[in-house]
C-alpha cells in the first residue's frame, strides 16, 4: 500500500477502525466468557458432586449419576472421608511435598548456579550428557528402583521415604529454568565480591541468593506441587498398599472398577479437599510462577 | 512487502524455468505406476475371492494372522490427501490465473466417483484403483502442461504433495511386505517411513534445484526479488533440503565423536606409560599402591583417601565383586534354580518336600552391574592418582610447595566450589537415573518377563530376540509389530496435535486477553490458570468420569433431549472418538501454559510494528501472520521442540483420561489411545508383565525422540535465518 494517502482518508480509516474495534471487542468478550465457562464447568461439577448426599432405599447414592445438580445437599461425603484412609494419604502427600520441596530446591539451585557461574572443564559435556539422558523415558528406571527400594524396605506402607528419595534423587536434571535466571544476573557482581576477598561460597549465599528470590520461590512452588499430582511413581512404589499411597494413587484407586460404585462422591470430595489448598497456594504465588514459566520458555 | 511488484515473468521464461517440474511429474508418474504394480501384485489383491472391505477392518486388527491392519489407514489417507490437493488446486487455478486453460472435466468426475465409492463399502482394490486413476490423470494433465506446477507451490499444497508422496511410499512398502510374506514386517514398516522421508527430502532437494535460475544458495536480495510463489517454494524446499544435510552432519558428528573418544583413550594410555617411565620411584610405586606418592610428598589427606579407596576396592572385588561380574557374563543369570528337595522329616520316619530357594536373577544382574560401575570408578580414581603424581612432580621441580590438606579443604568452598555443589546432585543423578537406565537397557536383551517374576525360574540373556519379537508379525500368535506401528503412529499424531493445537490456541487466547480495550484481564487469566493450579490428576480423572457412558455429559444430553436413553455417545469406547477427546481435553489442560508464555512474549513485541503496519493498511490476520507469529516462532522454537518431545512422553493426560483404552485385542496391555510410554508403563505392572518388551519400547522411544530432536535442532538455525527475511 502506498504511504502518501491524503489525511482525510486516513482519518476515515481510523473512524472505521474504532467502530470495528468495538465489534471485535464484543466478539472477544463473548469468546472469553464461553472459554471461562468451559474452563469452570468441570470444577463446578466436581464441587456439586461432592455435595450430593441422596439416599436410595436407605443407602447413600455414592455412585456416578448423569445429572449435575444434587437432589439433596450435604457434607456427608466430606465427613465420610475421615473414616477411610484418605487422611493418611493426605498426610503422606503433605510430608512428601514438604521434604521434596526443601531438598529439591537445594539441589536445583546448586546445579543451576554451578552450571551458570562456573566454567569448569566438564561443563558443556555434562550439560549435553544430561540433555541426552533426558531423552530416555524416565519411567523405564522405575522397575529397578522399585526392586531396590523393596529390598531396602522402602515400599508399600513405608513408601513415603522411598518416594522422597526417588523424587529428589534425579531432580538435578530440571535445572534449565533457574539456570536461565542465574544467567541474567550480571557476572560483574560476583567479580566485584571476589575482588573484595569473598570466597565463592560467600558470593553465592550473600549476593546471588538474595537476588534470586523469584526463582527460588518458583522452584519451591513447583517442587511442592509436583508430588500432589504424581501418579506414576507413587502407584508403583505404594504397590496397591493403601497405607503407602499418596492422594493421586488413592483417589485413582477409588475410581477402579470394583471401588467406584461405593466411592465416587467421596472421590469428588477428596479431590476438592486436595485442590483447594494447593490452588490457593498457587494463586498466591502465581506471579513467581508466571515469571519462571515465561523465562524458561524464552530461553529454551 | 513485495506483493505489489510480483507478476510472474512472461510465458517463455516461465516454461524454461519450470522445465524441471515436468521431469518431476514424470518421476511421480512412474513411481505411482510402480506402487500400483507392486500393490496389486500382492496376494490380497491377486485373490479375487478375498476382497477386503472396510467393514472387515476391526476383524483384521483382532486377528494376528490376517494381513496388515495399517493397510486400512494408509490406504484411506492418501485418498483424502490427494483429493484435498486436487481440490485446492482446482479452487486456485481459475482465480489466480485466468489465462490458464480451465481444469478438465474428467478429473472432477473421477474425484466424484471416488468420493461416492468411499462412502459406501469399498474394497481395497477399488480404493487403490481410484486413487491411482485420479493421481495418474492429475499427473498426466500436469505433464501435458495444463496445470503448471508453480501454481501449486503454495505452502499447504506443497506439503500435501509431500505428505501424499510419503504415504504412498508407506503403502508401497507395507503392500510389498505382505506380498513377500515377510515375518518381520515391523522392520519394513520402519524402513518404509525412513525411506519415504528420504525420498521426500530428495524430492524437495530436486524441486529446489529446479526452481528458477540455480537457487541454491541465493542471497537475501535475490530472495526478495523472487515472485511470491517461488519464495514459498524456496522456503519449503530449503527446509526439506536441509534435512539430509542435518542428518549427514549428525552422522559425521557421531563419527567424529567416536574418533575423538578413541584418540582420548590412546592419549591417556600414552600418558600413563610416559609418566611411569619418566617418574621417580614414588610415582612408580603409586601405580600399585595408590596414594603412596601423595603420602610420601606430604599430602597426607589425599594419599590416605586414595589408599582407603584402593583397599575397599580390593576387599570388595575379592569377596563379592569379582564373582558378581563373572556371573553377569553367563547365558543364564544365577547358578542355583529354585527347586524342591526331599528332606527327612523331624521324626525320621519319612520324607517331605522342601522348597529350596535359588538365585534371584534380577539381583544377580543388579550386583553385576553395580560391580561394573565400581570397577569404572576405580579405573577413574587410579588414573587421577597417577595424574596427581605427575603434577606433584612438576610442581616440586619448579620449587613451589604442594597444597596441604588444609588448602584442599579450603578450596572446596572456593576454587573447587563447583565440585562441592555438584557432588550431591550428580550422585543422585548417577545412582537414580544413569544406573537404572543402563540396567534397564540391559534388560531389553534378557527374557525377563512375568514368568520370571519373583525368584524363579532364572532368566538369562537372549540377545536381540526381544527386538525381533516387538517388530515381528507373528510371535507366539501375537502381532506386536502391528500394535507397535499403530501406537507409534498415534504417538506421533498425538504429539503433533497436542503441541500445535495448544500452541496456536494459546497464542490466540493470549492475544484476545491482551488486546487493548479488553477489561478484567486478570480475571480471565485467573480462570484459565485454574487448570494449572489444580493438580492434574483431579481434573483429568474427573473429566474422564464426566464423559463416561453414564456420566454427566451423556446424562445432561439425555435430559436436554439431544440423545435418547440407551444411545449415549461412547466417548471412551470408540477408538477415533476417544483419540479426538484426548486431544480436545489436552487443549483444556495445555492452553493456560501457552497463554502465560505467549503473554510474556507478546508484551515484548514492539508496539510500533503494529502501529505502522496498521497505518499501511494491514489487516488483523496479516499482522498476526507477518508480525506476531514469526516473532513467536523465532523465540519459542526450542520450546516447541521440547514440548513436542514432552508430549510424546505425556503420560499423565493419556493414562488418567483413558488408561490407554479401548483395549487393542490380541496384543498384551496395548490400547488404542496408548502412547508408547503408557504401553511401556502397563507392560511393567500388574499381571502378565513383560519388562523386557517395555525396555525394548523404551529404547525405541529414545531412538525416535533423539532422531526428531537432532533433525529439528538442525533445522532451527535455518528457521532463524528465515526470520531475517521478514
Amino acid at each position: 500500500m502506498s504511504k502518501n494517502k491524503d489525511p482525510q482518508a486516513v482519518m476515515k480509516q481510523h473512524m472505521g477502525l474504532k467502530a470495528s474495534q468495538r465489534i471485535s471487542n464484543t466478539i472477544i468478550y463473548v469468546v472469553l466468557v464461553i472459554i471461562s465457562i468451559v474452563w469452570l464447568i468441570p470444577f463446578v461439577c466436581i464441587v456439586l458432586q461432592s455435595l450430593r448426599v441422596e439416599k436410595l432405599n436407605g443407602a447413600m447414592v455414592t455412585w456416578r449419576v448423569g445429572y449435575i445438580f444434587p437432589k439433596k445437599w450435604g457434607l456427608d461425603n466430606y465427613i465420610a472421608l475421615f473414616k477411610t484412609d484418605f487422611p493418611r494419604w493426605y498426610l503422606n502427600t503433605f510430608i512428601i511435598a514438604v521434604f521434596v520441596c526443601i531438598i529439591q530446591t537445594v539441589i536445583i539451585l546448586c546445579m543451576s548456579y554451578t552450571l551458570s557461574r562456573f566454567r569448569f572443564k566438564m561443563r558443556t559435556k555434562l550439560m549435553r550428557f544430561m540433555l541426552i539422558l533426558g531423552l530416555f523415558p524416565g519411567m523405564l528406571a522405575m522397575l529397578i528402583l522399585y526392586r531396590v527400594l523393596a529390598d531396602l524396605g522402602l515400599t508399600e506402607e513405608h513408601a513415603v521415604p522411598g518416594l522422597i528419595l526417588v523424587y529428589v534423587a534425579s531432580s538435578g536434571m530440571g535445572y534449565y529454568v533457574s539456570k536461565g535466571f542465574f544467567d541474567t544476573i550480571p557476572k560483574s557482581l560476583d567479580e566485584a565480591a571476589r575482588v573484595d576477598g569473598a570466597t565463592r561460597a560467600q558470593v553465592l549465599f550473600k549476593i546471588i541468593l538474595p537476588l534470586a528470590k523469584p526463582i527460588v520461590i518458583y522452584t519451591v512452588l513447583t517442587a511442592f506441587m509436583a508430588p500432589w499430582g504424581d501418579y506414576v511413581f507413587a502407584s508403583y512404589i505404594a504397590h496397591a498398599n493403601s497405607l503407602g499411597m499418596n492422594v493421586a494413587v488413592g483417589l485413582n484407586y477409588w475410581l477402579s472398577k470394583d471401588q467406584i460404585a461405593a466411592h465416587y462422591t467421596m472421590f469428588c470430595a477428596g479431590g476438592v479437599m486436595v485442590a483447594i489448598p494447593v490452588s490457593i497456594l498457587f494463586m498466591c504465588l502465581q506471579k513467581y510462577y508466571v515469571e519462571g514459566v515465561t523465562g524458561g520458555a524464552v530461553k529454551g | 512487502m513485495v506483493s505489489s511488484n510480483g507478476k510472474p515473468a512472461e510465458a517463455g521464461t516461465l516454461r524454461r524455468r519450470f522445465h524441471g517440474w515436468h521431469l518431476m511429474t514424470a518421476a511421480f508418474l512412474i513411481l505411482f505406476l510402480l506402487i500400483n504394480l507392486l500393490t496389486l501384485s500382492s496376494p490380497i489383491f491377486r485373490d479375487n475371492n478375498r476382497s477386503l472391505t472396510i467393514a472387515d477392518l476391526p476383524l483384521l486388527a483382532e486377528n494376528p494372522d490376517a494381513e496388515l491392519p495399517e493397510e486400512a489407514e494408509e490406504a484411506a489417507l492418501p485418498e483424502e490427501e490427494l483429493e484435498s490437493e486436487e481440490g485446492a488446486e482446482e479452487a486456485e487455478a481459475p482465480v489466480d490465473e485466468p489465462v490458464e486453460e480451465p481444469v478438465d472435466e474428467p478429473e472432477s468426475v473421477v474425484e466424484f466417483t471416488a468420493l461416492e465409492n468411499a462412502s459406501s463399502l469399498l474394497s481395497y482394490k477399488q480404493i487403490i484403483f481410484w486413487i491411482d486413476l485420479a493421481v495418474i490423470v492429475f499427473l498426466l494433465l500436469q505433464l501435458l502442461g495444463f496445470i503448471p506446477w508453480h501454481k501449486l507451490l503454495d505452502l499447504p499444497v506443497s506439503l500435501a504433495v509431500v505428505a501424499a508422496f510419503v504415504l504412498s511410499c508407506i503403502i508401497l512398502f507395507s503392500a510389498t511386505s505382505i506380498g513377500l510374506g515377510l515375518k518381520f514386517s515391523g522392520v519394513l514398516w520402519f524402513g518404509a517411513i525412513l525411506i519415504a522421508c528420504a525420498l521426500a527430502a530428495f524430492m524437495a532437494v530436486y524441486l529446489l534445484r529446479q526452481t528458477p535460475d540455480k537457487l541454491v544458495p541465493i542471497n537475501d536480495v535475490e530472495f526478495l526479488a523472487l515472485p511470491n510463489g517461488d519464495k514459498k517454494c524456496y522456503r519449503v524446499g530449503s527446509r526439506f533440503a536441509s534435512i539430509p544435510g542435518g542428518v549427514w552432519n549428525g552422522v559425521k558428528g557421531i563419527g567424529r565423536g567416536i574418533k575423538k573418544a578413541a584418540l582420548a583413550v590412546v592419549n591417556e594410555c600414552k600418558d600413563i606409560v610416559t609418566t611411569f617411565i619418566n617418574g621417580d620411584w614414588k610415582t612408580k610405586l603409586s601405580y600399585v599402591v595408590m596414594g603412596f606418592g601423595n603420602i610420601a610428598r606430604g599430602q597426607i589427606l589425599r594419599g590416605v583417601l586414595f589408599l582407603l579407596f584402593e583397599a575397599v576396592f580390593i576387599f570388595y572385588m575379592i569377596f563379592s565383586g569379582g564373582k558378581a561380574i563373572s556371573l553377569l557374563f553367563r547365558p543364564i543369570l544365577g547358578e542355583k534354580e529354585q527347586h524342591i528337595e526331599k528332606v527327612m522329616n523331624q521324626f525320621g520316619t519319612g520324607y517331605t518336600d522342601k522348597l529350596v530357594p535359588g538365585d534371584d536373577s534380577f539381583k544377580v544382574m543388579l550386583y553385576g552391574v553395580l560391580a561394573l560401575f565400581f570397577v569404572l570408578a576405580f579405573i577413574y580414581t587410579w588414573r587421577t592418582n597417577i595424574k596427581q603424581n605427575k603434577i606433584a612432580e612438576e610442581i616440586l621441580k619448579t620449587g613451589k610447595p604442594l597444597k596441604s590438606g588444609k588448602d584442599d579443604l579450603r578450596s572446596m568452598v572456593d576454587d573447587n566450589f563447583h565440585r562441592t555443589l555438584l557432588a550431591l546432585p550428580m550422585t543422585g543423578i548417577i545412582v537414580f537415573t544413569v544406573m537404572p537406565i543402563f540396567f534397564m537397557v540391559l534388560i531389553a536383551f534378557t527374557n525377563y518377563s512375568y514368568e520370571h517374576n519373583g525368584i524363579a525360574p532364572l532368566f538369562g540373556w537372549q540377545g536381540l530376540a526381544g527386538f525381533r519379537e516387538m517388530l515381528s508379525w507373528n510371535s507366539g500368535g501375537i502381532n506386536y509389530s502391528a500394535a507397535f506401528g499403530e501406537i507409534l503412529t498415534w504417538t506421533l499424531i498425538w504429539a503433533v496435535f497436542a503441541t500445535f493445537t495448544n500452541y496456536f490456541l494459546g497464542i490466540f487466547v493470549a492475544m484476545m486477553i491482551n488486546k487493548k480495550g479488553i477489561k478484567f484481564k486478570k480475571l480471565w487469566r485467573t480462570v484459565l490458570i485454574l487448570t494449572i493450579a489444580i493438580p492434574q490428576f483431579i481434573s483429568l480423572l474427573f473429566v474422564s468420569q464426566m464423559f463416561a457412558k453414564n456420566g454427566i455429559v451423556n446424562g445432561t444430553l439425555i435430559d436436554l433431549g439431544f440423545i435418547k436413553y440407551g444411545q449415549e455417545i461412547p466417548f471412551w469406547e470408540d477408538n477415533t472418538l476417544a483419540r479426538i477427546m484426548v486431544i480436545i481435553i489436552n487443549i483444556w489442560i495445555g492452553i493456560p501454559y501457552l497463554m502465560l508464555i505467549a503473554t510474556g512474549i507478546l508484551m515484548n513485541i514492539p508496539a510500533d510494528l503494529y502501529e505502522s503496519s496498521r497505518i499501511d493498511g494491514a489487516s488483523g490476520w496479516k499482522q498476526f501472520s507477518k508480525i506476531t507469529l514469526p516473532y513467536m516462532l523465532f523465540i519459542t522454537g526450542p520450546y516447541l521442540l521440547t514440548s513436542f518431545t514432552g508430549n510424546m512422553n505425556n503420560f499423565n493426560v493419556i493414562y488418567l483420561l483413558t488408561g490407554g483404552n479401548p483395549v487393542m485385542k490380541g496384543v498384551p496391555k496395548a490400547g488404542h489411545t496408548d502412547l508408547l510410554i503408557t504401553w511401556l508403563f502397563k507392560l511393567t505392572t500388574g499381571e502378565n508383565q513383560r519388562p523386557y518388551l517395555a525396555s525394548v519400547i523404551g529404547i525405541l522411544v529414545f531412538l525416535v525422540v533423539s532422531v526428531i530432536t537432532l533433525v529439528v535442532y538442525g533445522l532451527l538455525p535455518s528457521v532463524k535465518n528465515e526470520e531475517d527475511f521478514q
